[in-house]
């Protein structure tokens, strides 16, 4: 009962610290999907130089959350924007990795092919790379949003604001309703994110492996079922 | 159309750190329209010097000229659609449909989508793929052996002048092979496009093949016709490779052409026929059915333009391969 009369009078603010996490988390994720993408694909034609920089950001990635928050205060002030490049870093890492590996396991004959017929780099990534590596690149975005959405969380310790600032005064005041509030609503928002990405994921893998089938309208059943 | 079209000039190859030269100084000419196979051991040099033709590798030193033109001058994609390349692990894109995959290339080269459908199904009854069947269907869905008639098409769709098959059929049983071998030798015949097919099949080189490289260690040992491989080989190298060859495998490997000589019985109507490009072994075939001491050579047209007498068929089982002494 408590719960509901508490959602009935706080649902405003609730919502808008909702609002203010999936800011943040998209925020966050864009920066670090910017770097990582143009970036990854470079690295991932040189392997030497991917697995310093790989090597690099995974060190970064084993500083605790909490620590890299605190510590990057004196630069960039308390609050949402510090939230961000934190977020951003640890996104990027997740990111940057996924991406070099994904474009490192696309089929080098259907690379060298893709070559031999005269296709430029650009044609090569537009049309062969990409949808290939989408269903990888896809799992790894859906990793990187889970971990930013669980971070941004402990973000509200610096004053970020998101959800986590639920969960602090929850726990500050002893206030349980508020605090599991808090929990019911990150948790929602890490399966709602988890659910449609994992739809986007099988989505893309069955065009990326030829299992879409809606081009084949004219493909008669027995031919199915003699390929299965 | 014997112009030649492709001519190497000491091209070279050596990759960074390697000690040897994977294709050493290697000077010859391709003739436009010939097919022309190459043969060798693992590590001999044949894909690299494939792939020095069509500038997956950049050359270390020498030249390759197209048409007369230095390879080296032109804008590396646009001269790459000129040239089909078939690769031994296909590589079809699995997220295209078979119509998808042959589309490619005219795609980017801008044609326009009736113009591609056209292609499309023309190139895959080419390769005997029916294509209300097989158009809409993805890579997973075909056998090896379909796939790689997809990866004929695919290579064939923008109507280049040359194709580099490196070891297509490697992958293919052997049954299968054969069919595919044979219906590559009549798109051939059909479309009279220069081929430069690598192998490390003796047996798949001497049948296709108008002309045979034979490389080892990086240099061209022989570049000649099968009979010449078989009969007159230039070292002790190529001695050795076809010396397994026995006198039934060489029947199947060489055609009509061989052992022809201009018609004296053309007039005699009752003569048994066999077209010019019959293997030996079907022509030993037709010896043993007919009875005939000699057989009329036909052209495409069925037209007479020469005879193969018993004699001259026998002679080829009794051929000296002049190359024994090398290694005696
Ligand atoms: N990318 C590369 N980098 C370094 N060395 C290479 C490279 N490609 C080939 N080589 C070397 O060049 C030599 C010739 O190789 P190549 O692939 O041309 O042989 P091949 O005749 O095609 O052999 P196979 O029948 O096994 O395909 C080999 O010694 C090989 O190790
Ligand atoms: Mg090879």
């Amino acid at each position: 009962m408590e719960f509901v009369t508490f959602f009935l009078k706080q649902h405003n603010r609730m919502f808008a610290l909702l609002g203010q996490h999936m800011a943040i988390v998209a925020l966050s994720l864009s920066i670090a999907a910017c770097i990582a993408l143009p970036l990854g694909y470079f690295l991932s034609r040189t392997r030497w130089i991917s697995v310093a920089v790989i090597g690099a950001f995974s060190t970064i990635y084993a500083i605790p959350s909490i620590a890299l928050l605190v510590l990057l205060v004196p630069v960039t002030g308390l609050g949402m924007r510090t939230a961000v490049v934190v977020i951003s870093i640890y996104a990027q890492f997740i990111l940057l990795r996924n991406v070099v590996i994904s474009f490192q396991t696309v089929d080098p004959a259907v690379l060298e092919a893709s070559r031999g017929m005269g296709l430029s780099a650009l044609e090569i990534l537009l049309r062969i790379e990409l949808p290939l590596t989408a269903p990888s690149l896809i799992s790894g975005f859906r990793v990187a949003t889970l971990s930013s959405i669980s971070v941004a969380t402990i973000a509200a310790t610096i004053n970020s604001g998101g959800i986590g600032i639920l969960m602090l005064e929850g726990v500050r005041n002893l206030h349980m309703v508020k605090l599991v509030w808090g929990i019911l609503l990150a948790s929602a928002l890490s399966l709602t994110a988890n659910q449609l990405l994992t739809r986007a994921e099988t989505r893309f893998s069955d065009r990326a492996r030829g299992l879409d089938r809606r081009k084949q309208k004219n493909v008669s059943q027995e031919i199915y079922d003699a390929s299965l | 159309m014997s112009d030649v079209v492709i001519a190497l000039n000491k091209a070279t190859k050596r990759f960074v750190g390697m000690k040897q030269n994977a294709v050493s100084e290697v000077t010859l000419d391709i003739d436009g329209g010939s097919f022309v196979t190459i043969l060798g051991t693992s590590g001999s040099g044949k894909t690299t010097l494939l792939k020095l033709v069509n500038r997956i590798h950049e050359l270390t030193a020498g030249e390759i000229l197209f048409n007369g033109q230095n390879i080296h001058e032109l804008k590396v994609e646009e001269y790459r659609k000129k040239i089909g390349y078939v690769i031994q692990q296909i590589g079809l894109f699995p997220h295209m449909t078979v119509a998808e995959n042959i589309a490619v290339v005219p795609e980017s080269l801008k044609w326009n989508k009736n113009t591609i459908e056209e292609r499309v199904d023309y190139l895959l009854e080419l390769v005997h793929l029916n294509p209300a069947y097989y158009r809409n269907r993805y890579p997973a869905q075909l056998s090896g052996g379909q796939q790689q008639r997809v990866g004929l098409a695919r290579a064939m769709a923008a109507e280049p002048g040359i194709m580099l098959m490196d070891e297509p059929f490697g992958a293919i049983d052997s049954i299968t092979r054969k069919i595919l071998q044979d219906e590559l030798l009549a798109i051939h015949k059909k479309l009279g496009k220069t081929i430069l097919f690598v192998t490390h099949d003796i047996h798949e080189a001497l049948k296709l093949g108008g002309k045979v490289i034979v490389m080892d260690d990086g240099k061209v040992q022989q570049y000649d016709t099968p009979y010449n491989i078989l009969f007159r080989p230039a070292n002790a190298f190529v001695s050795r490779l076809v010396a397994a060859e026995n006198t039934l495998e060489k029947l199947q490997v060489l055609r009509v052409g061989a052992v022809a000589s201009p018609a004296r019985h053309s007039d005699n109507p009752n003569i048994p026929r066999v077209n010019e490009a019959e293997t030996l072994s079907n022509v030993l075939a037709k010896f043993m059915e007919t009875g005939a001491p000699y057989l009329g050579v036909t052209d495409d047209s069925g037209r007479v333009n020469g005879e193969v007498s018993w004699d001259a068929l026998r002679s080829v089982a009794s051929l000296r391969n002049e190359g024994m002494e090398y290694y005696v």
